[in-house]
């Protein structure tokens, strides 16, 4: 019987038994086998609500998680199996390739030890030499992970997927002060390098964007992008996450090279406090190497940037380790302020088309909007649109939203950049070298004490 | 795995992605107490204390025997602002881990927030013994010792502090306090400007940078003075001299009416205790409205020390009037009228600021209270009515009485 037939027949015995923990492992493990990755994950979850505590069940989900990449999550379940006595050596061996990974070297190895003491014929030469153990002797001749070998995992190409923004400019409502700002600081200096070199004027770098939550930041690099026709690869805070998790250095590294080899391309760290935090704030060794890898690949010392412009941004430029600032890395800093008048307008009349209205005072309620986001917008327009359903649900008559409703709503709402000012404010008070936050200085209208 | 993850974004202040990193853990290792406890502490962090306390039950409730759970459960009911069974958490968690030097520190943070420093000072010393190290500790335990008077030593352990850790925002702004407590308002000033630029959001440092900036006029200072030594005296001391001065006061007033060959001595007495009581009560929301016109002054006030003020200065006004129209020939009743709208800045001031926001609204509505009596009984003495007269009294009373109530509410916390 071929594996689809055993497939099928399990399935079928599943579907009358679903209670039944160990046909539901048989059927998972099988179409493992079968390499149905994706189903033979579901199967083993199900498995996993049923019996929460079997060994086997555990470690055959850490296992299909490891193969479809979810290293974080087969770390979860492996270490729970791996820290109890009498681990088995199969989920001892996994743990080991795990932390391989993860570049803890030194725990890898004693993972591996227990494992090939238990059960020898589990050995892996290329797993021994990929953690410098020298399997004849036993002995570890060169503790740490060759990279350069090319051992372990290839770099996920899925890190970097390159997009193409057709968003330009134009569809940036408002800031425009801010528009030109970058106008002259990125786009000329790209379309125009004969001229900045001619009167000596450095190109390249990086430019930190600023601001509030909410406020557009992402939106703005996004249409940097398309106002250059560039590639556009985002890593968000997620990516980042698992960059601390999982082979950090070359995951960065590919970010960088995918950048490289789609020039011209803008690369664009989204959250980049996570990423790159003052190292005194990062306890954890791991992401610490991290930030000397991302700062090294911003130098690019070995490669050449030329052509890759590099955006991040982030709510807490405070968090920012200072080295990041330094010229050549992100040495341009860019306030991006709550949307002014003329883009809450905008945002306004794009986000309530559509919806029944009668004569909506648009101006007023951007006047009245002052330091809302983008977000707050919404949550405003979102607060006057439940208001009015459910009087229009007690009448049973569509009743259209009014300047009054949506200026009733705004009173409700409190803009969640309150919070952010106010330590905005303290640190363009308090710590403002080098100007930093002279951008929230004069948006908060407060002369330099 | 993923709460080194969740730990390392709470020291970022990501607290929402690390929220949804320990929940994700949580879904997967439901009986994960360490998670749980992290959660709590995210909570917190949002002021969703009710889920918080509830996380952090679960976490006890698995793993009791885990210290860190029960000094978790103290660190939210300190956020809370329940000190006192903060302190009760914490005594279980030293239970378990006796020789633990943050558990000894944080209960001298709850008994410093409770006004208490005599009794914060063996828990202080003892986590600096344990651990001298600890920089938490020693920046707790300065502050104990400055709050006793004994500033030798508090110097001696901020050197070394600052030595070992010249960024330490905590030990700046501690220094800046003793140079307060020396009289050095200027001194005060650049370390408290030093603590800000290391930790801009660090309240302590704010707060000593108001009172050292305000400290630049020579009358705030003199009352700060009186604050800072009433402040380092026991609450028991504290109330003898308050309630003795004043004793002392009505014999002296009735001696200089029995002996009336006296008076040229008393009175003038008299005349300074008034000055300096009416000095201590009016320096605080005074001078906070003078830091307007500072330049560095007018931002370094929160907005809720600005609303005070601006109340108070209403209330002043107020009392500005009826003095003004006493003089010109009106009825006795409005300087009556001025005198107890200026009784009432202090009271209004403080209850503006009270931290704990669960005691705020019964000092606020205590404050209203006492106003709205305070203005009938004014409006019936113009009538003429005895009633009148005896709502000013009880009033008066209610007055005195609300100078228990911030103590007792302070110190039962």
């Amino acid at each position: 019987m071929d594996h689809d037939e055993n497939i099928k027949a399990l399935r079928e015995a599943v579907a009358c038994s679903p209670g039944n923990v160990p046909l539901r492992r048989h059927l998972a493990e099988t179409l493992l086998k079968a390499g149905h990755n994706e189903e033979a994950e579901a199967q083993y979850r199900e498995a996993m609500a049923l019996a929460p505590d079997d060994a086997a069940v555990k470690f055959g989900l850490a296992r299909t998680f490891y193969r479809n990449g979810k290293s974080r999550e087969a770390m979860v379940l492996v270490e729970g199996l791996c820290q109890k006595p009498n681990a088995p050596a199969e989920a001892l061996l996994l743990w080991c390739r795990l932390l391989r990974n993860e570049g803890n070297v030194t725990r890898a190895i004693q993972a591996y030890r227990d494992a090939i003491a238990q059960d020898r014929t589990l050995r892996d030469e290329s797993l021994e030499q990929d953690l410098g153990i020298d399997g004849a002797k036993e002995e570890v001749v060169d503790g740490k992970v060759r990279l350069a070998s090319g051992a372990g995992q290839d770099p996920d190409p899925q890190w970097a997927p390159v997009e193409r923004p057709k968003t330009s400019f134009a569809d940036v409502g408002g800031m425009e002060e801010l528009k030109e700002t970058i106008r002259l600081q990125i786009i000329h200096p790209l379309n125009h390098p004969d001229m900045y070199k001619a009167f000596g004027k450095a190109i390249g770098g990086g430019i930190l964007l600023y601001g509030p939550p909410g406020c557009g930041k992402t939106h703005l690099a996004r249409a940097v992008a398309g106002e250059i026709r560039a590639g556009f690869i985002s890593i968000g805070i997620q990516d980042i996450l698992e960059m601390w998790v999982g082979s950090s250095e070359r995951n960065l590294h590919a970010v960088f090279e995918s950048a490289r080899s789609h020039k011209p391309c803008v690369l664009f760290f989204d959250e980049v406090d996570a990423l790159a935090s003052r190292r005194s704030d990062m306890k954890n060794s791991a992401s610490r190497q991290t930030i000397n890898q991302f700062l090294a690949e911003l130098d690019g010392t070995n490669v050449n940037n030329d052509g890759v412009l590099i955006l991040a941004a982030t709510n807490a430029p405070w968090h920012i380790d200072t080295a990041f600032r330094r010229p050549g890395r992100f040495d341009r800093v860019v306030f991006v302020p709550p949307p002014d008048a003329k883009a809450r307008r905008e945002i306004f009349r794009i986000l309530l088309k559509g919806k029944p209205m009668h004569d909506i005072d648009i101006d007023r309620l951007a006047q009245k909007t002052d330091r809302f986001s983008g977000a707050d917008v919404g949550a405003v327009i979102n607060l006057a649109v439940e208001e009015k359903l459910q009087a229009s649900l007690k009448t049973g008559q569509l009743q259209p939203l009014t300047t009054a409703d949506l200026l009733n709503a705004i009173k409700k709402h409190k803009p969640t950049t309150a919070e952010w000012f106010l330590s905005a404010k303290n640190h363009a008070l308090y710590a403002n070298q080098g100007g930093l936050y002279d951008g929230v200085l004069e948006y908060l209208n407060i002369r330099k004490p | 795995m993923s709460t080194v993850w969740a730990t390392q974004l709470m020291q970022l202040d990501r607290f929402d992605d690390a929220e949804k990193e320990l929940r994700k853990d949580l879904a997967e290792q439901p009986e994960n107490g360490m998670a749980h406890a992290l959660l709590g502490l995210c909570l917190s962090r949002r002021k969703r204390f009710a889920e918080a306390h509830e996380e952090i039950e679960k976490a006890i409730g698995l793993e009791p025997e885990n210290d860190f759970h029960f000094f978790a459960k103290a660190k939210v009911c300190m956020a809370d602002q329940r000190y006192k069974e903060a302190e009760t958490w914490l005594q279980k968690a030293l239970e378990l881990a006796p020789e633990a030097s943050a558990y000894h520190a944080q209960i001298a943070a709850c008994r410093i927030a409770r006004d208490d420093a005599q009794g914060a000072l063996a828990f202080s010393s003892r986590a600096v013994e344990l651990d001298p190290e600890d920089e938490d500790a020693a920046d707790l335990h300065v502050i104990v010792l400055n709050k006793l008077g004994r500033r030798e030593e508090a110097a001696a352990l901020l050197e070394g502090s600052l030595h070992r850790n010249p960024h330490n925002a905590y030990a700046h702004a501690n220094q800046g306090w003793s140079e307060l407590h020396g009289n050095n308002p200027k001194k005060a000033v650049v370390h408290f400007e030093e603590a800000l630029r290391l930790e801009p959001d660090n309240e302590y440092a704010r707060s000593g940078l108001v009172e050292a900036l305000k400290s630049g006029n020579p009358v705030y200072r003199l009352a700060l003075m009186y604050f800072l030594w009433l402040g380092r005296l026991s609450p028991s001391i504290r109330w003898c001299i308050l309630l003795g001065g004043y004793a002392v006061f009505r014999l002296v007033d009735r001696a200089s009416y029995v002996w009336p060959e006296t008076a040229f001595v008393l009175k003038p007495f008299l005349g300074l205790y008034i000055a300096f009581a009416v000095l201590t009560w009016m320096a605080d929301p005074f001078f906070n409205l003078l830091l307007f016109f500072h330049p560095k002054g007018r931002y370094a006030l929160t907005d809720a020390e600005w609303r005070a003020s601006l109340t108070a200065s209403v209330l002043l006004f107020v009392a500005a009037v009826g003095c003004l129209l006493y003089l010109c020939g009106f009825h006795a009743v409005t300087l009556l009228a001025a005198f107890f709208y200026t009784m009432l800045v202090p009271h209004v001031h403080t209850a503006m600021q009270v931290e704990n926001k669960r005691h705020q609204p019964i000092f606020l509505l205590y404050c209203a209270g006492l106003f709205i009596a305070g203005t009938v009984g004014l409006v019936l003495v113009y009538q003429e009515q005895v009633l009148g007269a005896q709502i000013l009294q009880y009033s008066f009373y209610a007055w005195l009485a609300y100078l228990f109530l911030g103590v007792f509410l302070r110190t039962e916390t």
